[in-house]
């Protein structure tokens, strides 16, 4: 049951973190607002079972399916939106970027305690994903957690599929791995900063809907997951996403298993002092990639 | 083809290009040679839009290109084999190649770049990272070449290389340059390399051109003359 927990945290953080990481890949962008981009997503889902619940009562059923697509789509145009109107100007300045995102990331906040409730909100269950698989005697798996743990799944495939088996990931790969000389190849490296940035909010957005099949949603939910987050994609390596994904895996297991037997903050710190530990020995992360350059 | 007037290259504060100008005519050739540290790859990488310009001006085909970004260089008809190669090391040959398709239409890799380079064929799954040297600075080659490009611009691509290899990039480049009217800048210190391909030369001096003339008017032993310490 603990593993299963542990499970769907580590889809949140796996969401997360994937946008996080390819954003800081390719831009060196370490986005302050990417908590608050998951609280968007987490927003939008919620305004869209408000409508539905609203307008269309007979269609409750489909409405977590919406809500996820309109989270990805919202989300992605804020990034790009973000993108082109702020972080664009400050690349040469990672401070500044770190700065600047940490603003955007207090006015979301605010705009959401002021414009749509400073306490939490939550998004009904639609009867599908009520209800538990008894999978046997004891061991009782909540279907909500499973569609999560199928979601995450599913995305990080696409994700994959994007990156390496079309031409706009071979556009992004390229660009992270060299940007000077991607430019130089005939790459328009402005065009995938753009694209590569909305798709990591995206990414959040998704990690949002999830979110609140898990548990309520208030102006802060972001913030305590974006420490989380960073965790994730340090530990994991920046260069590589299946380290991104593994080590989201075990920090997600870990976190489940440590607050079983202890008080949460004292599980933060011993997940924190455990990875401080491995990248003593690995600074490159756990899964640096071994490839000359 | 390429215009080049006039043009100073900084890095911050340090003035490194003086007043560097030349002109290239469509289908020809200029060696661009000098001693290590004289401002040969600084200057290439203002041609191709790594570094601004202070003053002066560049054009590509009659187009200024002052101020542009690389791409927009690279589609215009500009391609760069930048000095160490500069491959994506995680990316495969194939891939590598791919990356230099922006602009043409096709949408996998042609035929006769596996024909100019062989290896790259036998290679084309391996991550660019794991290749040789020599591989490599041919992985550089094909993956301009691919662009189709109307100007050339290569940094010392003899760098590093075995004998045998650098008079297969030699033929490589000649018999493309006889396929079309592809004009070519070439920056190198092997004078025998450059000899055989270049119809005009220049030499380089702490960033200025000290010496300038064409292969019927220029004497080798004056070149040669700046090119020893
Ligand atoms: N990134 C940089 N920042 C500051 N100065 C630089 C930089 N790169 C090169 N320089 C300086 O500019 C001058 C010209 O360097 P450049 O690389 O253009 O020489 P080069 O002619 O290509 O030499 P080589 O034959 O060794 O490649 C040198 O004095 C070098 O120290
Ligand atoms: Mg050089």
């Amino acid at each position: 049951m603990q593993a299963f927990t542990g499970l769907s945290i580590f889809t949140i953080l796996m969401l997360m973190a994937l946008g996080l990481a390819i954003v800081f890949g390719l831009m060196g962008v370490i986005n302050m607002a990417h908590g608050e981009l998951m609280a968007m997503g987490a927003y939008t889902t919620f305004g869209v079972a408000q409508f539905f619940k609203a307008f269309l009562p007979g269609l409750m059923s489909i409405y977590v399916i919406v809500g996820i697509v309109l989270a990805f789509i919202v989300t992605s145009i804020f990034g790009f939106l973000l993108e082109r109107g702020l972080i664009r100007f400050l690349y040469k300045r990672p401070l500044d970027t770190l700065l600047a995102t940490w603003g955007i990331s207090l006015i979301l906040q605010q705009v959401y305690r002021q414009f749509i409730d400073s306490r939490e909100v939550e998004v009904p269950t639609v009867s599908w994903l009520q209800g538990a698989w008894q999978m046997t005697e004891g061991v009782t798996l909540p279907l909500s957690r499973l569609f999560i743990v199928g979601l995450a799944i599913a995305t990080a495939f696409l994700v994959y599929m994007l990156l390496f088996r079309t031409r706009w990931g071979l556009r992004i790969r390229a660009v992270t791995q060299n940007r000077a000389m991607a430019g130089a190849a005939g790459i328009d490296t402005r065009r995938v900063d753009s694209f590569t940035f909305a798709l990591g909010c995206g990414l959040a957005g998704i990690a949002g809907s999830s979110f609140t099949m898990l548990a309520s949603t208030g102006p802060t939910t972001g913030q305590q997951y974006i420490v989380d987050t960073f965790i994730v994609v340090v530990f994991g390596g920046v260069e590589s996403l299946l380290g991104t994904i593994l080590s989201a895996f075990i920090i997600g297991q870990m976190q489940s298993w440590f607050e079983y037997g202890m008080s949460g903050s004292m599980a933060r710190a011993s997940i924190l002092a455990l990875v401080i530990l491995v990248l003593y020995f690995r600074p490159n992360g756990l899964f640096a990639a071994k490839v000359r350059r | 083809m390429l215009s080049v007037d006039a043009i100073n290259v900084f890095y911050g504060d340090s003035h490194v290009i003086h007043n560097v100008a030349f002109e290239l005519g469509q289908g020809e050739t200029i060696a661009i040679m000098g001693r290590n540290g004289m401002g040969k790859t600084t200057l290439l990488k203002s041609l191709i839009g790594w570094l601004p310009t202070r003053s002066g001006k560049v054009k590509l085909a009659g187009a200024p290109m002052d101020g542009a970004p690389s791409y927009q260089r690279v589609s215009q008809g500009m391609a760069f084999v930048p000095q160490g190669r500069m491959i994506f090391p995680f990316l495969t040959v194939e891939e590598n190649i791919l990356t230099g398709m922006e602009h043409v239409k096709e949408k996998t890799v042609p035929k006769w770049i596996y024909e100019t380079f062989p290896v790259l064929l036998e290679m084309k799954h391996r991550k660019g990272g794991n290749l040789s040297g020599g591989q490599q600075q041919q992985l550089a080659i094909g993956r301009a070449l691919v662009t189709r490009p109307r100007l050339l611009v290569l940094d010392e691509p003899t760098e590093g290389i075995q004998p045998s290899i650098i008079k297969d990039i030699g033929r490589a480049i000649t018999y493309l340059r006889g396929q079309g009217d592809m004009a070519i800048v070439l920056v190198e210190q092997y004078f025998d390399f450059a000899r055989e391909l270049a119809d005009s030369f220049a030499v380089m001096d702490r960033g200025e051109i000290v010496l300038a003339g064409t292969r019927e008017t220029l004497r080798e032993d004056e070149v040669r003359g700046w090119m020893t310490v």
